[in-house]
């Protein structure tokens, strides 16, 4: 599903050139639940981005689904993240105004084959618990709720690829673990690939494969059974 | 590819969240194109009036050139011969490339007193009578009886029966109508026709051919009018003058109004040669091209009045020629090619409407040029305002990278939000210029008196107008709006996204 090889990503340049991401190699089969660990600025949300094609500054090489990411023009990468990938974030960010259905159906505006969003936005609605909220708007949800719509819109075009960063680190445990054990049906059920980017333990044991980073680099790839 | 429709949507909702800030960086947008609407349709306006009512644009006027020589001018070549103003000359002009039409004009070129106007002004008005000839085709157009412009001696006329012939002239055996004999009422010392007319209709009896003759008929120059109405008019109310019970005229007024003229006699003096005689005039209606103060008749009138009182000569040369252009494009090469190379010349006023015409047109573009500086100065706040507003959109924009939206897809999306701005901010530009327009129009109306030439509306719309000002809204937000719709494409998602 994702081969990276040598992946490495600089900030800045010259005498304050930082880098984020040093020589990363790794490989992600399809239907893995993988937890991506590490302190702030260790630069597991730079490595998301990379996997997810909004970060298109790196070295090195990343293949998503067989298909060179460098390769790829503006227009084919957008419409890899409009048909096979999705995000979900910390902050949630929906869009305050429009509903919930409007949100989830968003990629639909970009071009998404799917043929009747409403309907599917909906049955995703339902799907994550939220099927009462379909015309609300998101000020009038909590942070639970919230973040299930960002799932729902994560999951609208049918992607082979979750990307999650800090999805639980605007919500209490609680809400938090609820969310966790969403993404866990999702990949049980329906083989859709995860990849959740965190800083907390308990979230990172959520996932059968934890990936640690230190400094950029890849210190541990630890596997369940 | 996004889908226009449902971008369209989005444009929809992100203008409805950001409306006080459009509104307020339209607002620019809407003054400036008021402004050019406004000067534009004034300038449009005042030019109507002055190239096409007062000098009429499309024609060139073209006469025998004149030199100074000392306090004496002349007409034609300084030592004698050149050219003539003949039927050769007017097919030379003909041949030119762009002229549509020349018509000969020929004035009276011996003395003639006119009187008439009892039944207006309740006493006979007695006046030097100023007039000239012009083909009757040149004329026909403007009239609403074209018809009655007609040289009634210039031909038989071809008849079956008395109702094919005129006033006072039977259908004859030869086919064609002929005059009927009568019997001229006696006349007093000032040469006037004392009791009733013995002819039929509009006839009347010719005192030196005792038979019935068609009035000839006449053409006024509305312009004529207009000095009338807007000054003499204005001038003579509440005087103790006999025209001070005239009432304003117009042309429908006037038309049908009758009177006299002694051919060959004026108060300046006696023709030479031919006795003088009296003619009946008619006013048949009124036309730009007739002449400015006087009387336009057909051209055969003059040909035969002037062979009665000057010499041939005079009656097969013209005073001048109008030059009827396709196109005003062509009137300035046509005033080129008749002055340069046939020199002849043109009269004054072809100057005179250059110098109005560019007069005109230079105030216009600087008052044009104002409401486009204005405009380029909305077009700045307007791109200032998307960049805040862009600024603002900053992580949406991520998020919509995110779910697959292309680099041209922002562009679109923006530059959407911005067509609709400029179209609105332009079509209420257009609305605002118009309502200034009819109120400047009715304090015209209220607060300037009469004068001549005065229009009913200072303001002339044409379509493009409308367009231009639609067209000019959307264009300039589209080029406020191009910048940050740039910078909004090219914003790096990630970057966005984590808020960086």
């Amino acid at each position: 599903m994702i081969e990276v090889s040598g992946v490495t990503r600089y900030y800045g340049s010259g005498r304050v050139r930082h880098t984020a991401l040093r020589d990363v190699t790794l490989s992600i089969g399809e239907g893995e639940f993988v937890s991506i660990v590490g302190t702030s600025g260790s630069g597991k949300t730079t490595l998301l981005n990379v996997l997810g094609g909004l970060d298109r500054g790196w070295e090195g090489s990343v293949k998503v689904d067989g298909r060179e990411m460098r390769a790829l023009s503006d227009r084919e990468l957008s419409a890899l993240r409009n048909t096979s990938l999705g995000f979900v974030f910390q902050h949630f960010n929906l869009l305050d105004h429009l509903t919930c259905q409007e949100n989830v159906t968003l990629s639909s505006f970009f071009g998404s084959p799917v043929k009747d969003p409403a309907a599917r936005a909906d049955e995703l609605l339902r799907k994550v618990g939220l099927g009462d909220k379909i015309t609300a708007r998101p000020s009038e949800l909590s942070g639970g709720q919230k973040q299930r719509v960002a799932i729902a819109r994560a999951l609208f075009p049918g992607p082979k690829l979750i990307l999650c960063d800090e999805p639980t680190g605007s919500l209490d445990y609680k809400t938090g673990m609820q969310i966790l054990e969403l993404f866990q049906d999702l990949n049980a059920t329906e083989g859709i690939t995860v990849i959740v980017v965190t800083h907390e333990d308990h979230v990172a044991k959520v996932a059968r494969r934890r990936i640690r980073l230190e400094d950029g680099v890849v210190v541990e790839d630890e596997r369940e059974g | 590819m996004a889908s226009m429709s449902k971008l369209a949507r989005l444009v929809g909702q992100n203008l409805k969240r950001n409306t006080k800030d459009f509104v307020f960086s339209s607002f620019g947008i809407v003054v400036g194109i008021s402004t050019f609407i406004f000067f534009v349709a004034l300038g449009q306006g005042i030019k109507t009036v002055v190239l096409e009512e007062i000098f009429v644009i499309s024609q060139l006027e073209v006469v025998l050139p004149s030199y100074d020589v000392g306090v004496f001018r002349t007409e034609g070549s300084l030592f004698g011969g050149g050219r003539k103003l003949d039927d050769q000359t007017v097919e030379e002009l003909r041949k030119l490339e762009g002229v549509s039409g020349v018509y000969p004009k020929m004035r009276f070129e011996f003395p003639a007193r006119g009187w008439g106007g009892q039944e207006i002004i309740g006493k006979t008005f007695w006046t030097e009578m100023i007039a000239d000839g012009i083909p009757a085709e040149l004329v026909q157009p403007d009239l609403k009886n074209p018809e009655m412009f007609r040289d009634w001696d210039a031909a038989p006329i071809a008849c079956s029966d008395d109702a094919g012939c005129p006033s006072g002239r039977s259908c004859g055996g030869a086919g064609v109508c002929e005059k009927q004999a009568c019997e001229p009422p006696p006349v007093d010392r000032r040469g006037r026709p004392q009791g009733e007319d013995p002819c039929p209709g509009k006839s009347y009896c010719g005192q030196d051919t005792s038979q019935c003759e068609m009035p000839v008929p006449v053409v006024g120059n509305p312009r004529l009018l207009e000095v009338y109405n807007g000054s003499v008019h204005t001038a003579m109310k509440g005087s103790n003058s006999a025209l001070a019970k005239l009432p304003r005229l117009t042309p429908d007024a006037l038309v049908g109004f009758s009177f006299n003229a002694t051919l060959g006699r004026s108060y300046l003096g006696e023709s030479g040669t031919g006795e003088p005689r009296t003619r009946k005039f008619e006013v048949v209606g009124f036309s730009p091209k007739a002449i400015a103060i006087g009387a336009t008749m057909p051209i055969g009138y003059v040909q035969r009045f002037n062979a009665m009182y000057r010499e041939k000569d005079t009656a097969e040369t013209y005073h001048s020629l109008l030059v009827e252009a396709e196109r005003n494009e062509y009137v300035a090469e046509l005033a080129r090619r008749v002055t340069e190379e046939m020199g002849l010349a043109l009269d004054e006023r072809y100057e005179s409407a250059q110098k109005a015409g560019l007069v005109i047109t230079i105030v216009t573009s600087i008052f044009t040029l104002i409401s486009v500086i204005i405009i380029l100065i909305a077009a700045v706040n307007i791109m200032h305002t998307f960049l805040m507003v862009i600024t603002d959109r900053r992580r949406e924009l991520g998020i919509m990278r995110a779910v697959g939206a292309t680099r041209a897809s922002i562009r679109v999306m923006v530059l959407m939000e911005a067509t609709v701005i400029g179209a609105v901010g332009g079509a209420i530009g257009c609305g605002l210029g118009v309502l200034a327009a009819v109120g400047v129009d009715a304090a015209f109306a209220r607060l300037i008196g009469d004068f001549p030439f005065k229009p009913d509306s200072l303001f002339v719309w044409e379509p493009w107008f409308f367009a231009a000002g639609l067209g000019g809204g959307i264009l300039f937000c589209l080029v406020g709006a191009l910048i940050p719709a740039i910078r909004a494409s090219n914003m790096d998602p990630a970057a966005a996204l984590t808020g960086h």
